[in-house]
Protein backbone atom coordinates (compact mmCIF):
# COMPACT_ATOMS: atom_id res chain seq x y z
CA UNK A 1 0.00 0.00 0.00
CA UNK A 2 1.41 3.32 -1.02
CA UNK A 3 0.95 6.82 1.05
CA UNK A 4 -1.52 9.37 0.05
CA UNK A 5 1.08 10.96 -1.93
CA UNK A 6 2.50 8.43 -3.83
CA UNK A 7 -0.76 7.74 -5.13
CA UNK A 8 -1.52 11.03 -6.38
CA UNK A 9 2.25 11.19 -8.36
CA UNK A 10 1.04 7.77 -10.00
CA UNK A 11 -1.84 9.40 -11.16
CA UNK A 12 0.16 12.52 -12.43
CA UNK A 13 2.77 10.38 -14.02
CA UNK A 14 -0.52 8.25 -16.27
CA UNK A 15 -1.54 12.33 -17.11
CA UNK A 16 1.88 12.91 -18.32
CA UNK A 17 1.87 10.01 -20.27
CA UNK A 18 -0.66 10.96 -22.99
CA UNK A 19 -1.45 7.17 -22.98
CA UNK A 20 -5.39 8.30 -21.67
CA UNK A 21 -5.58 10.46 -25.17
CA UNK A 22 -6.20 7.44 -27.32
CA UNK A 23 -6.79 4.82 -24.97
CA UNK A 24 -9.83 4.23 -22.85
CA UNK A 25 -8.94 1.76 -20.19
CA UNK A 26 -6.23 4.47 -19.32
CA UNK A 27 -8.25 6.86 -19.06
CA UNK A 28 -10.62 5.11 -16.86
CA UNK A 29 -8.28 4.08 -14.28
CA UNK A 30 -7.34 7.58 -14.48
CA UNK A 31 -10.20 9.05 -12.96
CA UNK A 32 -10.81 6.30 -10.78
CA UNK A 33 -7.89 6.61 -9.26
CA UNK A 34 -8.59 10.37 -8.75
CA UNK A 35 -11.86 9.39 -7.30
CA UNK A 36 -10.35 6.71 -4.65
CA UNK A 37 -7.79 9.54 -3.84
CA UNK A 38 -10.15 11.95 -3.23
CA UNK A 39 -12.12 9.72 -1.45
CA UNK A 40 -8.83 8.42 0.83
CA UNK A 41 -9.46 5.16 -0.41
CA UNK A 42 -6.99 2.87 -1.66
CA UNK A 43 -7.11 0.78 -4.53
CA UNK A 44 -6.82 -2.80 -4.88
CA UNK A 45 -5.12 -4.60 -7.75
CA UNK A 46 -5.51 -2.02 -10.19
CA UNK A 47 -3.83 -3.85 -12.49
CA UNK A 48 -6.27 -6.76 -12.99
CA UNK A 49 -8.88 -4.11 -13.55
CA UNK A 50 -6.98 -2.39 -16.40
CA UNK A 51 -9.81 -2.14 -19.20
CA UNK A 52 -12.76 -2.75 -17.02
CA UNK A 53 -14.69 0.27 -16.37
CA UNK A 54 -15.98 -1.58 -13.19
CA UNK A 55 -13.27 -1.08 -10.85
CA UNK A 56 -13.17 -1.85 -6.99
CA UNK A 57 -11.36 0.13 -3.99
CA UNK A 58 -11.50 -0.57 -0.67
CA UNK A 59 -10.94 1.41 2.51
CA UNK A 60 -7.67 2.06 4.31
CA UNK A 61 -8.35 -0.90 6.83
CA UNK A 62 -10.13 -3.35 3.98
CA UNK A 63 -12.82 -3.58 6.18
CA UNK A 64 -15.69 -2.96 2.99
CA UNK A 65 -15.17 -2.62 -0.73
CA UNK A 66 -17.12 -0.17 -2.76
CA UNK A 67 -18.08 0.23 -6.45
CA UNK A 68 -15.71 3.55 -7.93
CA UNK A 69 -18.79 5.75 -9.60
CA UNK A 70 -17.89 6.58 -13.48
CA UNK A 71 -16.62 10.13 -12.68
CA UNK A 72 -14.45 10.81 -15.80
CA UNK A 73 -12.15 13.82 -14.73
CA UNK A 74 -10.74 13.83 -17.93
CA UNK A 75 -13.74 15.44 -19.41
CA UNK A 76 -15.69 16.25 -16.59
CA UNK A 77 -14.75 20.43 -15.89
CA UNK A 78 -17.60 20.01 -13.08
CA UNK A 79 -16.18 16.76 -11.89
CA UNK A 80 -12.45 18.91 -11.36
CA UNK A 81 -14.10 21.84 -9.85
CA UNK A 82 -15.32 19.50 -7.38
CA UNK A 83 -11.82 18.25 -6.83
CA UNK A 84 -10.56 21.71 -5.67
CA UNK A 85 -9.69 21.99 -2.34
CA UNK A 86 -10.81 24.94 0.32
CA UNK A 87 -7.78 27.51 0.31
CA UNK A 88 -6.45 27.48 -2.92
CA UNK A 89 -7.54 29.36 -6.28
CA UNK A 90 -7.85 28.45 -9.37
CA UNK A 91 -5.14 31.41 -11.06
CA UNK A 92 -5.24 30.94 -14.72
CA UNK A 93 -5.14 28.94 -17.77
CA UNK A 94 -2.95 29.41 -20.75
CA UNK A 95 -3.62 27.81 -23.86
CA UNK A 96 -0.27 27.67 -27.07
CA UNK A 97 -2.08 27.84 -30.01
CA UNK A 98 0.68 26.75 -32.27
CA UNK A 99 1.85 23.79 -30.00
CA UNK A 100 -1.90 23.32 -28.93
CA UNK A 101 -1.03 22.74 -25.43
CA UNK A 102 -2.85 23.72 -22.11
CA UNK A 103 -1.07 25.36 -18.53
CA UNK A 104 -3.39 25.73 -15.52
CA UNK A 105 -2.29 27.46 -11.94
CA UNK A 106 -3.41 27.09 -8.77
CA UNK A 107 -2.42 29.44 -6.21
CA UNK A 108 -3.04 28.59 -2.22
CA UNK A 109 -4.62 31.19 -0.66
CA UNK A 110 -1.74 31.75 2.04
CA UNK A 111 0.38 32.32 -0.67
CA UNK A 112 -1.32 35.14 -2.23
CA UNK A 113 0.10 38.26 -1.16
CA UNK A 114 -1.86 41.86 -1.29
CA UNK A 115 0.72 44.28 -2.85
CA UNK A 116 -1.54 46.94 -1.78
CA UNK A 117 -2.06 48.59 -5.04
CA UNK A 118 -5.10 46.50 -5.65
CA UNK A 119 -2.97 43.73 -7.55
CA UNK A 120 -1.74 40.59 -6.19
CA UNK A 121 1.38 38.89 -5.80
CA UNK A 122 1.25 35.00 -5.80
CA UNK A 123 4.35 33.14 -4.00
CA UNK A 124 5.21 29.57 -5.30
CA UNK A 125 2.24 29.23 -7.56
CA UNK A 126 1.65 25.85 -8.95
CA UNK A 127 1.63 25.22 -12.88
CA UNK A 128 0.47 22.14 -14.48
CA UNK A 129 2.69 20.13 -17.18
CA UNK A 130 2.01 21.62 -20.74
CA UNK A 131 -1.02 18.99 -21.57
CA UNK A 132 -3.17 18.30 -24.78
CA UNK A 133 -6.56 19.51 -23.08
CA UNK A 134 -7.83 21.96 -20.57
CA UNK A 135 -9.52 19.46 -18.43
CA UNK A 136 -5.90 17.26 -18.24
CA UNK A 137 -4.14 20.52 -17.41
CA UNK A 138 -6.55 21.64 -14.86
CA UNK A 139 -7.00 18.31 -13.23
CA UNK A 140 -3.12 17.75 -13.29
CA UNK A 141 -2.67 21.37 -11.20
CA UNK A 142 -5.75 20.20 -9.11
CA UNK A 143 -4.16 17.14 -8.15
CA UNK A 144 -0.30 19.24 -7.24
CA UNK A 145 -2.55 21.37 -4.74
CA UNK A 146 -3.46 18.08 -3.02
CA UNK A 147 0.19 16.81 -2.64
CA UNK A 148 1.30 20.43 -1.53
CA UNK A 149 -1.90 20.23 0.90
CA UNK A 150 -0.60 16.64 1.97
CA UNK A 151 3.22 17.39 2.77
CA UNK A 152 2.24 20.34 4.79
CA UNK A 153 0.07 18.24 6.84
CA UNK A 154 2.35 16.07 6.95
CA UNK A 155 5.07 18.45 8.36
CA UNK A 156 2.50 19.95 10.91
CA UNK A 157 1.77 16.30 12.14
CA UNK B 1 -34.17 41.34 -30.78
CA UNK B 2 -31.42 40.00 -32.94
CA UNK B 3 -29.25 37.57 -31.79
CA UNK B 4 -26.48 40.12 -31.22
CA UNK B 5 -29.24 42.33 -28.85
CA UNK B 6 -30.40 39.33 -26.95
CA UNK B 7 -26.44 38.77 -26.17
CA UNK B 8 -26.01 42.46 -25.21
CA UNK B 9 -29.09 41.73 -22.97
CA UNK B 10 -27.92 38.60 -21.40
CA UNK B 11 -24.36 40.20 -20.83
CA UNK B 12 -26.22 43.40 -18.86
CA UNK B 13 -27.76 40.83 -16.74
CA UNK B 14 -24.58 39.01 -15.69
CA UNK B 15 -22.82 42.56 -15.37
CA UNK B 16 -25.49 43.47 -12.97
CA UNK B 17 -24.74 40.73 -10.78
CA UNK B 18 -28.36 40.31 -9.41
CA UNK B 19 -28.37 37.00 -10.28
CA UNK B 20 -26.26 36.44 -7.57
CA UNK B 21 -29.59 36.17 -4.84
CA UNK B 22 -32.18 36.38 -7.58
CA UNK B 23 -33.16 32.74 -8.38
CA UNK B 24 -35.54 34.33 -10.78
CA UNK B 25 -32.74 36.17 -12.70
CA UNK B 26 -30.57 33.29 -12.36
CA UNK B 27 -33.26 31.86 -14.02
CA UNK B 28 -34.08 34.35 -16.56
CA UNK B 29 -30.63 34.10 -17.79
CA UNK B 30 -29.96 30.50 -18.50
CA UNK B 31 -33.59 30.30 -20.27
CA UNK B 32 -32.01 33.32 -22.49
CA UNK B 33 -28.82 31.28 -23.04
CA UNK B 34 -30.38 28.00 -23.84
CA UNK B 35 -32.85 30.37 -26.80
CA UNK B 36 -29.32 31.25 -28.05
CA UNK B 37 -28.60 27.58 -28.81
CA UNK B 38 -31.47 26.31 -30.43
CA UNK B 39 -32.58 26.86 -34.37
CA UNK B 40 -35.09 29.58 -35.69
CA UNK B 41 -37.74 26.78 -36.59
CA UNK B 42 -37.50 25.37 -32.82
CA UNK B 43 -37.93 29.30 -31.38
CA UNK B 44 -40.96 29.55 -33.56
CA UNK B 45 -42.54 26.12 -32.24
CA UNK B 46 -41.68 27.28 -28.42
CA UNK B 47 -43.31 31.20 -29.26
CA UNK B 48 -46.39 29.45 -30.61
CA UNK B 49 -46.55 27.01 -27.75
CA UNK B 50 -46.15 23.91 -29.92
CA UNK B 51 -43.17 22.79 -27.79
CA UNK B 52 -41.48 24.12 -24.58
CA UNK B 53 -37.97 24.72 -23.50
CA UNK B 54 -37.11 21.92 -22.00
CA UNK B 55 -33.58 20.98 -20.47
CA UNK B 56 -32.32 23.97 -19.30
CA UNK B 57 -28.53 23.82 -18.26
CA UNK B 58 -27.90 25.61 -15.31
CA UNK B 59 -25.10 27.96 -17.30
CA UNK B 60 -24.38 29.74 -13.95
CA UNK B 61 -22.79 26.97 -11.46
CA UNK B 62 -22.17 24.51 -14.59
CA UNK B 63 -18.63 24.59 -16.35
CA UNK B 64 -19.47 21.78 -18.42
CA UNK B 65 -22.36 23.56 -19.80
CA UNK B 66 -20.58 26.96 -20.56
CA UNK B 67 -17.75 24.64 -22.02
CA UNK B 68 -20.70 23.18 -24.19
CA UNK B 69 -21.11 26.86 -25.63
CA UNK B 70 -17.90 27.25 -26.47
CA UNK B 71 -17.51 27.98 -30.68
CA UNK B 72 -15.08 26.30 -32.68
CA UNK B 73 -11.46 28.30 -33.04
CA UNK B 74 -11.77 29.70 -29.88
CA UNK B 75 -9.63 28.30 -26.66
CA UNK B 76 -10.25 29.39 -23.46
CA UNK B 77 -7.21 31.49 -21.81
CA UNK B 78 -6.34 33.79 -19.03
CA UNK B 79 -8.18 33.43 -16.21
CA UNK B 80 -7.19 35.73 -13.54
CA UNK B 81 -8.66 35.21 -10.21
CA UNK B 82 -6.15 37.47 -8.28
CA UNK B 83 -7.31 37.12 -4.18
CA UNK B 84 -10.58 34.76 -5.12
CA UNK B 85 -12.68 38.45 -5.11
CA UNK B 86 -13.23 38.18 -8.48
CA UNK B 87 -12.59 36.46 -11.43
CA UNK B 88 -11.56 37.67 -15.23
CA UNK B 89 -12.27 35.06 -18.03
CA UNK B 90 -10.93 35.37 -21.59
CA UNK B 91 -11.47 33.39 -24.88
CA UNK B 92 -8.41 33.36 -27.43
CA UNK B 93 -9.08 33.19 -31.25
CA UNK B 94 -5.21 33.44 -33.19
CA UNK B 95 -4.71 37.11 -33.38
CA UNK B 96 -6.55 38.91 -30.58
CA UNK B 97 -8.42 37.81 -27.49
CA UNK B 98 -11.97 38.70 -25.97
CA UNK B 99 -11.93 38.88 -21.89
CA UNK B 100 -15.19 39.05 -20.15
CA UNK B 101 -15.87 42.02 -17.94
CA UNK B 102 -12.87 43.88 -18.41
CA UNK B 103 -10.08 44.59 -21.10
CA UNK B 104 -7.27 43.30 -20.19
CA UNK B 105 -5.95 40.03 -18.15
CA UNK B 106 -3.94 41.96 -15.79
CA UNK B 107 -6.29 44.56 -14.53
CA UNK B 108 -7.81 43.28 -11.40
CA UNK B 109 -8.89 46.39 -10.16
CA UNK B 110 -11.56 46.42 -12.27
CA UNK B 111 -14.57 45.28 -11.35
CA UNK B 112 -14.75 41.47 -11.51
CA UNK B 113 -17.55 38.31 -11.64
CA UNK B 114 -17.89 37.10 -8.70
CA UNK B 115 -17.58 33.04 -9.93
CA UNK B 116 -15.74 31.87 -12.28
CA UNK B 117 -19.24 30.51 -14.08
CA UNK B 118 -20.29 33.53 -14.52
CA UNK B 119 -17.09 35.17 -16.08
CA UNK B 120 -16.57 32.43 -18.06
CA UNK B 121 -20.36 32.69 -19.34
CA UNK B 122 -19.80 36.48 -19.96
CA UNK B 123 -16.70 35.28 -22.17
CA UNK B 124 -17.75 33.04 -23.98
CA UNK B 125 -21.04 35.21 -25.01
CA UNK B 126 -18.68 37.73 -26.17
CA UNK B 127 -17.17 35.27 -29.05
CA UNK B 128 -20.61 34.68 -29.95
CA UNK B 129 -21.31 38.37 -30.23
CA UNK B 130 -18.14 38.92 -32.17
CA UNK B 131 -18.99 36.00 -34.46
CA UNK B 132 -22.16 37.50 -35.47
CA UNK B 133 -21.38 40.79 -35.76
CA UNK B 134 -18.34 39.07 -38.52
CA UNK B 135 -21.42 37.20 -40.17
CA UNK B 136 -23.71 40.06 -40.33
CA UNK B 137 -20.93 42.11 -42.13
CA UNK B 138 -20.10 39.40 -44.33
Amino acid sequence: MTNKIEEIRQILTMIEGLDWVDNQAVADEINARVWCADNDLHIVDMGSTLGNTDYYCATNNHDHVESVPKTNYLTSLDAIKGLEREGFLFQSLNYHPIKKDFCAEYASVQNTVDRGDGRFEIINPIYSKLLPTEHAARLYAVLLTWIYEEERNNETK
Amino acid sequence: MNKIQEIRHILTMLDAQEWVDNQAIANKINRAVKLLTISNEKRREIDRGLTGLYAIPNYLTSLDAIKGLEREGWYPIVYAISNGAGCIMGYQASMFSMYGKVDAPDSPTKPLFLTEHAARLYAVLLTWTYEEEQNNDE
